[in-house]
């Protein structure tokens, strides 16, 4: 005769079983993904960070030169200039693209007839190549007398304008194209943000008399808080990463007036074949988004 | 605010009119001199209207340019990538959401860490492992002797599939899912691949639709590695043509063929966002903004 099993046996057996296959199961599906993640991800990570201490041009073998390249990138007034630019255009891009994605998205909350028309349009920027919009902003802005700019200018009497090839306008030039890239992304999240707020706050806010700028500033601006954060660190990550739309529109130039670090990263490592030194720079640049990284995760602990 | 607002709805019209013109004159500008001649790409006073209009710049892109060629080898990276880096991803979201193992906080650590990792912080070492990749491209058992993947299609595709970002989304949509199915498929003796593959896998369409979006259009706009692994002319995907074209073109006269080629790279993805645009929001929700 089979033995008899309790209920509560029978689930403690089949329990540890199906743990026991479960468990196979996950590391069986998790080798293919792990072992790209290790080979492309990881590896590559702590690779950069043993390159930044040698000198290397990717023949031959890398020479180990302790801080030298770090010494060296810091004391370089190339890199010097770059880093400036990158925090210029990082603070430009995100401050600009947070107000106009924040009054659009206002606008656009409102209930309009054409609104999605308008919502897509807005959109159409994020979608479309870096590269291939880089390359009609720079023909738009070309300072040829007889260009779009130059006709435009004119028109409202501002007179003719070297856009990209002044050293003043080079760099809001480009934060200007970036923000316009990035506006449509910034805007869906804000009004996903704007959605969320409730409606009977605007409500009892009326009744106390209130008007749309106090409504504004003591209702929408304190609940969009961690939208605005996640914003704020999203952009901030992403332009500290920009590389087409220098790479399209002024190659760095004109006096390295817009050169940034990732586009130096680019040029160190593949133009200059200087593998180290530009690892010393991705270092630096690990090093400042992972500040912001930091910030985010924080964020997103506070909220859950 | 969606009442009593001071501004009246003329006045929100013309405000999103302006910022409309804004956000749409580089496309119908790039649109208008890809239809120009030659002859009128700097007429004054500018016209937005061409006329005459001619296909021509289209012809030599196409044709002359090589075009044609990326454009099919755009597609085949954009669409095996994004096939490769959905199942992968998909598959490693759903382990991190729904089975038990240890060490699953530490490992899903790593991919959160790694998230954030910035792609130029790795393109070196990518370059190099891709070049020094072991017994391929002439390279021996140590991955010394010859270019490895560079100028291979594998070379193009391999470091883009897994991605910190994508597991992560499909986890958040996995874990919303209940996991009696699961129970229930286990107890009828189903393995763990199909319980995954046929019955959580379908459930998930919204994650896989939003996610195979994000990754096609970032596959087929990359810039950078491609343009650091492929050397080879026949290889280009479109934005590196486009990159070489504009460095081939001497002066601003054939500004018209660089915005005709322009607008063959960006067609594509912009009519993808005007079909599919519902996933384009959803993807801004799964990332945990709202709720």
């Amino acid at each position: 005769m089979d033995r008899y099993f309790h209920p509560k046996e029978v689930r403690k057996l089949l329990k540890s079983k199906l743990l026991k296959s479960e468990m196979r199961a996950a590391f069986l599906l998790l080798i293919p993904v792990f072992a790209l993640y290790i080979i492309f991800v990881v590896a590559p990570a702590l690779t950069t960070a043993y390159l930044s201490f040698t000198q290397f041009s990717g023949f031959g073998n890398p020479t180990w030169v302790g801080l030298e390249n770090f010494q060296r990138v810091i004391n370089d007034s190339q890199t010097q200039k770059t880093l400036f630019n990158t925090l210029y255009f990082t603070v430009g891009t995100v401050f600009l693209s947070i107000i106009s994605a924040l009054f659009l998205a206002v606008l656009l909350n409102q209930p309009l007839k054409g609104r999605a028309i308008f919502r897509s349009i807005i959109y159409l920027p994020v979608v479309a190549p870096m590269l291939a919009v880089a390359f009609v902003w720079k023909f738009m802005l070309d300072p040829s007398p007889s260009g779009l700019n130059n006709y435009l200018t004119n028109l409202f009497g501002l007179g003719a304008q070297q856009w990209l090839s002044n050293t003043r306008l080079a760099m809001p030039s480009v934060i200007l194209v970036s923000v316009w890239k990035a506006l449509g992304y910034n805007m869906v999240i804000f009004l996903a943000g704007l959605q969320g707020i409730p409606e009977q706050l605007y409500e009892a806010a009326e009744i106390d008399g209130a008007n749309f700028f106090q409504k504004f500033l003591y209702i929408t601006i304190p609940l969009l808080k961690p939208v605005t954060t996640f914003v704020f660190i999203t952009s901030t990550i992403n332009a500290f990463q920009a590389f087409e739309q220098i790479y399209g529109m002024t190659s760095g130039g004109p006096a390295n007036s817009t050169y940034t670090l990732a586009y130096l990263i680019y040029v160190k490592g593949f133009r200059s074949l200087k593998f180290g030194e530009a690892s010393a720079l991705a270092v630096i640049l690990v090093f400042i988004v992972f500040i912001f990284s930091m910030l985010y995760i924080r964020q997103i602990a506070k909220e859950k | 605010m969606r009442n009593g607002s001071p501004f009246n709805a003329v006045i929100i019209y013309i405000l999103i009119g302006i910022v409309s013109i804004f956000m749409i004159i580089p496309f119908v500008w790039m649109t208008s001199v890809s239809l120009k001649p030659s002859g009128r790409v700097f007429e004054y006073p500018p016209r937005f209207i061409p006329s005459p209009a001619t296909f021509e710049n289209y012809r030599i892109a196409w044709d002359r340019a090589n075009f044609s060629r990326y454009f099919i080898n755009t597609t085949v990276f954009a669409v095996v990538g994004t096939l490769l880096t959905v199942s992968l991803c998909s598959l490693g979201g759903y382990v991190f959401a729904k089975l038990r193992f240890p060490g699953k906080n530490i490992l899903f650590m790593v991919v959160l860490f790694t998230m954030m990792l910035p792609f130029f912080s790795v393109l070196i070492p990518l370059f190099l492992i891709i070049k020094n990749f072991p017994l391929v491209g002439g390279n021996d058992l140590l991955g010394k002797g010859g270019i490895g993947l560079i100028n291979s299609f594998s070379g193009l595709i391999l470091p883009g599939i897994v991605n910190g970002y994508y597991i992560f989304l499909f986890r958040q949509f996995f874990i919303m899912l209940p996991d009696e199915l699961i129970q229930a498929a286990r107890i009828d003796g189903c393995s763990e691949f199909r319980i995954f593959a046929q019955i959580m896998l379908p459930l998930a369409k919204p994650a896989l639709a939003t996610v195979s979006i994000f990754a096609f259009m970032n596959k087929w706009n990359a810039l950078v590695w491609p343009l650091v692994v492929l050397t080879d002319p026949n290889k280009r995907t479109l934005q590196v043509g486009l990159a070489i074209f504009q460095g081939e073109q001497l002066t601003g006269a054939q500004w018209n063929e660089l915005m005709a080629a322009s607008m063959i790279s960006l067609l594509p993805t912009v009519l993808i966002f005007l079909l599919a645009q519902k996933y384009f929001t959803t993807g801004i929700a799964l990332t945990g903004i709202k709720e």
